[in-house]
C-alpha cells in the first residue's frame, strides 16, 4: 500500500521536475536570445529546416483535412438543409483549429524529433561538452535559433495550412458535392472574422515554441548512448503532442 | 614549482555513488601531467571538474589562483578560453566539414577574417599530419584521424592548458605513439600545460612529467615516472604492472 | 548560388506565406468596417432578447454598422451601436430589433429619420426604439392558433366521426334533398297566383307615379319656401349674437383698452414709425441698411464665411502627429532616438520628417591579448588596443508614404541615404510591422532592418525587432519605447493649458 503511495509520489515528483526542467530551458533560452552574439546563418538553417522543409507533408495534411471536412459537414447540414454552411464551417475550423494543430502535429512528428536526435546525439558523443569547453552556450548555439524557428515558422506554415484546407473544402464542396459556389464563398465571408485567422496563427507560434522546446530539452537531457537518442526521441513526440494539444485547449478557452 | 590547477578537498556523489572522496591535487604549470587509474573510476569526473562542466558537491577547484567553483557560466566561459579538450571520440560537429570544425572556436572568438582563419586551419591541421583533409565531413573519418581532428581545434586558439580524455584509448599501437607524440609537441612547441587522462601504462611512463594515481576518489600516489614506478605501495604496484590479482577487485 | 539558396529557400517562403496571410485578411475583411472610423450611438429597448454583440445594424436592409455593446442600465438594455461615419441618422429615427432567417439572427434595424431634425452626434440616444414583435412571442401566438384550430377540428371530428356521425350527416343530406323538392313543388303549384301577385304589384307602382307626376311643381314650392324660411332664421340668430357679444365687451377690460382713444393713438405711431424704419432699411438709407442692402457687402460676406470654411474643413483633414520613441540596442549596448513629425494631408497618404540621434559615432576601444615567446623560453603576454572613432551625427529622414489597406507603402531619405519601407497594419491598427531597406552604398550590405510595435494606449507603444541584419559586425536586436501625439491630442493639451492673456 505504502509503495503505491510512494510511487504516485514518484512519478508526482518527476512529472513537476520535468516541467521545471523545461521552463527553465525555455527562460535560459530567453536571455540567451537578447545577448550577442547573434548567428544569423543557424537561425536561417533551422527557418529552413523547420518551416521550408515541412512545407510538402503540411500542404497535404491542410488539403485532405480540408476536403474530409467538407464532406463529413455536408452529410450532417444536409439535415437541415444548410449545405450551404459547409464553406464557412470549413473555413472557421481551419482557421481556429485544425490548420494550428494539424500543422503542430505534423511539424512535431517531423521536425520536433529529428531536433530531439540531432541534439541527443551530440549531447552522448560530447559535442555540447565540446560546445561549453569552448566558452559557447549551448543552449544559445543550438536551442535559440531552434525555438525561434519554431514560433516564427509555425505561423506561417498554418496560413498555408488554412488557405489550403479551404481550396480543399471549396473543390470537395463545390466541385462534387455540388454546392453553389457564391454561396459557398459568401458565407465564408459572412462567418470568418480577421480574429478568427490571427488567433489561430497565435496558437500556431505557441505550438511552434513547445514543439522546438520539447526537441530540445529531450535532446539535452539525452543519456544511455544510441539507445538513450532514440528514447528520447520517441518521448519528444509524445511529450509535445500532448502538450500542443493541452495548450490547444487552455488558449481557445482564453481566446474564443 | 609553479601550479596551474589546483583541487582542495573536493567532494563529488552521483546519487548515492560516490566518486570523489576529498581529492587533493596540485598540477604543475608547462609540463604533461597524467592522471591514471582503473575505468569507471572517476577520472573522466575529475577533468570534467577542472574545466567546470561539474561542479563539486563540496571543496575548491583553483585555475591559475582562482576558484572557479561560485563563477557563473558567464564568467566561467572566459576562463574555458584558456583552456583546450580532446575528448574521448574527438566530439566532433557532424554537420561541420573537418576545416568548419577547426575554424570554430576562431570563427567563434576572435574577429579574424575567413582567409586568416583558412590559414590558422591549414597550419593546425598539417600539425597533425591531416593536411588537405579539410573537405572531408567526420563521419568519413577513422577514430584516430577524428582524435586528431580534435586536438586540431583544441589547439586552435593556442590555449595555455589542455586537456586529453583517454587520447590512446582504442587506437593501434601505431596511431597511440603518434598522439602520445603530439602531446608531447604540444607542451614544447605550443608551451601549454597538458593535463592528460590514461590507463595506458606504457605510453604514460613515455610521454609524462608528472603522474598521479587516482583511486577510491582519492590521488594516493605522485611524482615522475621514475618515482611512479619505484612507489611502494600495492594498489600502485598492480596497476603500473597490470596483475589481475591485488587489492584492485574487478570480479 | 549555393552559398544562398538557403536564404533564398526561406526567403521565397515566407514571402509567399504573408502574401496568402495579406490575401486572407484583405478578404475576410472585405466589407466588414474597422471599428477605428465608426462613431457610436446609444439606445434603450425594453428587450432584447437573442442581440448580440457585433449584429449587424441596418438602414433600408444596407448594412451601415454593428453592435458594439449590450448592457443593463435600470432595468433596461443599453445598447451601443457603431455606425459608418458617412450614415447620417436623424434625431427622429427609430430604431427596431428584428429577426432574420429560420434560425432567428437578431439585427438592429434603423430608419434613418426626416431631414427637418437636427443630425445625432457621437453618443446621442436615439430616442424612440421598439423591441419589435419577437419570434418567440410571434411563436407563441402560431401555436395557440394553432391549437385553437386543433380544438375545432376536434370537435368537428367528434361531432361528425365515428358511424353515429357519419348517419346523421346522410340523414341530414337525404332531408335536405326531400325539402328542395317540397320546395319546387310549392313553386310549381303556386306559379299562377304568384304571378298575379306580381302583376298586381306592377300595377299599384304604375299608379302611384301618375300622381307624383302631376303634383311635382307643387312640391318643388313647398320645398323652396322652407329653404327661404331656414336662410332668414339664421341671419336672425346672427344679429342676435353681435348684439350679445358688444354688450358683453363693453364692461370687459379689455373692451376698455381697445375704446381709450389716447392708447390706441400711442399703438398707432409706433407701429407706423417701426414701418418707416423698416423701408429705410429697404431703401438702404442708414448703416444697418446699407450693410443689409448693398448686394457687393453680401456677395463679400458670402465669400469670406466661404473661404473660412473651406480653411476649416481643411484644416480639420490635415492630420499631424508627432511621434518620438528609443531602441537600446542590445549587442552593443547604445540607444538609438527619433523624433518624427507625419503629416496626413488625406487619410491615406502621409509626409514624414525625422531626426535621429544615432550612437554610431562613439568611439569603439578593443584590446586583445597575444602571448609570444623567444626562442622555447618563457611565455610574454602583451595587450593590444585598438581605438575606433567613426564620425558622429544626427541623420534624418524624409519619406512619402501611402496605404493600401493594411499595407503602407514609403520611401525617400531614410537616415541620411536613400530608402524604402513597407508596413504592415494589424488588429486595427495596434500591431505594425515594419521593414525597411536604405544605404545601398557598394561598401558593406545595405542596411536593412525589421521589426514590430504594438500599441499599448493610444499614446504608448513598445517596439522590438532587428537593425542592420544583412551586416554580420553592426547587426543587433533591439527594444524600445515610444510615444505618439496626433493633432487632437494636442488640441486637447493646449485646449486644458491656460493661454496667456495678451493683445
Amino acid at each position: 500500500m505504502f509503495k503505491l503511495f510512494a510511487w504516485l509520489g514518484n512519478i508526482c515528483l518527476s512529472l513537476l521536475q520535468e516541467m521545471g526542467k523545461l521552463l527553465l530551458l525555455f527562460l535560459e533560452a530567453i536571455i540567451w536570445l537578447f545577448r550577442p552574439p547573434f548567428r544569423f546563418r543557424l537561425f536561417v538553417k533551422q527557418l529552413e529546416f523547420v518551416g521550408v522543409n515541412s512545407l510538402f507533408v503540411v500542404l497535404l495534411t491542410g488539403l485532405f483535412t480540408g476536403m474530409v471536412l467538407a464532406l463529413q459537414t455536408y452529410y450532417a447540414f444536409r439535415l437541415f438543409s444548410a449545405e450551404s454552411l459547409v464553406g464557412a464551417t470549413v473555413a472557421l475550423s481551419m482557421t481556429r483549429e485544425l490548420g494550428p494543430v494539424i500543422t503542430a502535429l505534423m511539424v512535431t512528428g517531423r521536425a520536433g524529433s529529428a531536433i530531439a536526435a540531432e541534439i541527443g546525439t551530440m549531447r552522448v558523443t560530447e559535442q555540447i561538452d565540446a560546445l561549453t569547453v569552448m566558452a559557447i552556450s549551448p543552449v544559445q548555439y543550438l536551442v535559440v535559433p531552434r525555438i525561434l524557428a519554431g514560433v516564427i515558422m509555425l505561423p506561417l506554415l498554418t496560413i498555408l495550412s488554412d488557405f489550403v484546407g479551404i481550396v480543399g473544402g471549396y473543390l470537395v464542396g463545390v466541385k462534387i458535392l455540388g454546392i453553389n459556389s457564391g454561396l459557398f464563398i459568401n458565407k465564408i465571408y459572412e462567418h470568418v472574422d480577421v480574429d478568427d485567422l490571427y488567433n489561430g496563427l497565435i496558437k500556431a507560434a505557441f505550438f511552434g515554441l513547445i514543439l522546438t522546446l520539447v526537441g530540445c530539452y529531450k535532446g539535452f537531457y539525452t543519456r544511455g548512448g544510441a539507445e538513450g537518442v532514440g528514447k528520447s526521441t520517441t518521448q519528444s513526440v509524445v511529450l509535445a503532442s500532448v502538450l500542443i494539444l493541452m495548450f490547444d485547449y487552455v488558449l481557445t478557452a482564453l481566446m474564443f | 614549482m609553479e601550479h596551474i590547477i589546483s583541487l582542495r578537498d573536493v567532494y563529488k556523489s552521483f546519487g548515492s555513488q560516490q566518486v570523489l572522496k576529498g581529492l587533493n591535487l596540485d598540477l604543475p604549470k608547462d609540463k604533461v601531467n597524467v592522471i591514471i587509474g582503473k575505468s569507471g573510476g572517476g577520472k573522466s569526473v575529475l577533468l570534467k571538474h577542472i574545466i567546470g562542466l561539474l561542479k563539486p558537491d563540496k571543496g575548491q577547484v583553483l585555475v591559475a589562483g582562482e576558484d572557479i567553483v561560485p563563477l557563473s557560466e558567464r564568467e566561467l566561459a572566459n576562463i574555458r578560453r584558456k583552456f583546450g579538450m580532446l575528448f574521448q571520440e574527438g566530439a566532433l560537429f557532424d554537420s561541420l566539414t573537418v576545416e568548419e570544425n577547426v575554424a570554430f572556436p576562431l570563427r567563434e572568438h576572435t574577429k579574424k577574417s575567413w582567409a586568416e582563419i583558412k590559414e590558422i586551419v591549414e597550419q593546425k591541421l598539417a600539425q597533425v599530419g591531416l593536411k588537405g583533409m579539410g573537405y572531408k565531413m567526420p563521419a568519413e573519418l577513422s577514430g584516430g584521424m577524428r582524435k586528431r581532428v580534435g586536438l586540431a581545434r583544441a589547439l586552435a586558439l593556442d590555449p595555455e592548458i589542455v586537456l586529453f580524455d583517454e587520447p590512446t584509448s582504442g587506437l593501434d599501437p601505431v596511431m597511440s605513439a603518434a598522439i602520445n607524440h603530439l602531446i608531447v609537441r604540444t607542451k614544447e612547441e605550443f608551451g601549454a600545460t597538458c593535463i592528460v587522462i590514461s590507463h595506458d601504462i606504457k605510453a604514460t611512463m613515455e610521454t609524462a612529467d608528472h603522474i598521479f594515481m587516482l583511486y577510491e576518489g582519492k590521488i594516493i600516489a605522485s611524482g615522475t615516472p621514475e618515482e611512479i614506478q619505484a612507489c611502494e605501495d600495492p594498489v600502485v604496484r598492480q596497476f603500473i604492472l597490470g596483475r589481475a590479482d591485488g587489492p584492485i577487485k574487478v570480479i | 548560388m549555393g552559398r544562398y539558396s538557403l536564404e533564398v529557400k526561406v526567403g521565397i517562403f515566407v514571402f509567399i506565406s504573408l502574401l496568402v496571410l495579406a490575401y486572407m485578411t484583405t478578404q475576410v475583411t472585405r466589407g466588414k468596417f474597422v471599428s477605428g472610423d465608426m462613431y457610436p450611438l446609444v439606445i434603450y429597448f425594453d428587450n432584447v432578447t437573442g442581440l448580440k454583440k457585433n449584429a449587424p445594424v441596418e438602414i433600408a436592409g444596407i448594412e451601415v454598422g454593428l453592435v458594439k455593446d449590450i448592457g443593463l442600465e435600470n432595468g433596461r438594455a443599453r445598447v451601443v451601436l457603431a455606425l459608418r461615419p458617412d450614415v447620417k441618422v436623424h434625431a427622429d429615427a427609430v430604431a427596431k430589433i428584428r429577426t432574420r432567417g429560420v434560425l432567428g439572427d437578431k439585427f438592429v434595424e434603423i430608419t434613418s429619420g426626416s431631414a427637418s431634425y437636427p443630425l445625432l452626434k457621437e453618443k446621442e440616444v436615439i430616442a424612440r426604439s421598439d423591441s419589435g414583435a419577437d419570434l418567440g412571442e410571434l411563436m407563441q401566438k402560431v401555436g395557440s392558433i394553432a391549437d385553437d384550430i386543433g380544438r375545432i377540428t376536434r370537435s368537428v371530428s367528434n361531432v361528425l366521426g365515428g358511424p353515429e356521425g357519419e348517419q346523421d350527416l346522410r340523414l341530414l343530406i337525404t332531408n335536405l334533398k326531400e325539402m328542395s323538392i317540397e320546395l319546387d313543388k310549392m313553386v310549381q303549384s303556386n306559379l299562377q297566383s304568384v304571378n298575379k301577385i306580381v302583376a298586381n304589384l306592377r300595377e299599384f307602382s304604375e299608379d302611384i307615379k301618375d300622381i307624383s307626376g302631376g303634383n311635382k311643381k307643387e312640391i318643388n314650392r313647398i320645398v323652396r319656401n322652407f329653404d327661404v324660411a331656414i336662410l332668414e332664421l339664421k341671419e336672425s340668430m346672427l344679429k342676435m349674437n353681435e348684439l350679445l357679444e358688444k354688450a358683453n365687451n363693453g364692461q370687459g377690460p379689455l373692451a376698455k383698452l381697445v375704446s381709450d382713444k389716447e392708447m390706441g393713438e400711442g399703438l398707432k405711431q409706433t407701429i407706423s414709425s417701426l414701418k418707416t424704419v423698416a423701408k429705410n432699411i429697404e431703401e438702404g438709407k442708414g448703416t444697418l441698411g446699407k450693410l443689409i442692402n448693398e448686394d457687393t457687402t453680401a456677395k463679400n460676406l458670402d465669400k469670406t464665411l466661404e473661404g473660412l470654411n473651406k480653411y476649416l474643413s481643411k484644416q480639420d483633414k490635415f492630420k499631424t502627429s508627432i511621434d518620438v520613441h528609443s531602441e537600446y540596442l542590445t549587442d552593443t549596448g547604445d540607444t538609438k532616438s527619433y523624433v518624427t513629425l507625419q503629416i496626413k494631408p488625406s487619410v491615406d497618404k502621409f509626409f514624414s520628417l525625422s531626426i535621429i540621434d544615432d550612437p554610431k559615432g562613439e568611439t569603439k576601444e578593443t584590446s586583445t591579448y597575444r602571448r609570444y615567446r623567444t626562442d622555447k623560453g618563457a611565455w610574454h603576454t602583451y595587450k593590444e588596443e585598438e581605438k575606433e572613432t567613426k564620425e558622429d551625427g544626427l541623420k534624418f529622414s524624409l519619406q512619402i508614404g501611402k496605404r493600401f489597406h493594411d499595407f503602407v507603402v514609403r520611401g525617400g531619405i531614410i537616415e541620411s541615404s536613400g530608402g524604402v519601407g513597407l508596413d504592415y497594419y494589424l488588429w486595427d491598427d495596434r500591431v505594425k510591422l515594419f521593414f525597411e531597406a536604405f544605404d545601398f552604398d557598394d561598401e558593406d550590405p545595405a542596411h536593412l532592418k525589421a521589426g514590430g510595435n504594438i500599441y499599448l494606449l493610444r499614446n504608448v507603444y513598445l517596439t522590438a525587432g532587428m537593425d542592420d541584419f544583412a551586416d554580420s559586425e553592426d547587426r543587433s536586436f533591439f527594444v524600445g519605447g515610444g510615444l505618439f501625439f496626433t493633432d487632437e491630442d494636442i488640441k486637447y493639451i493646449l485646449g486644458s493649458t491656460p493661454l496667456p492673456k495678451g493683445q
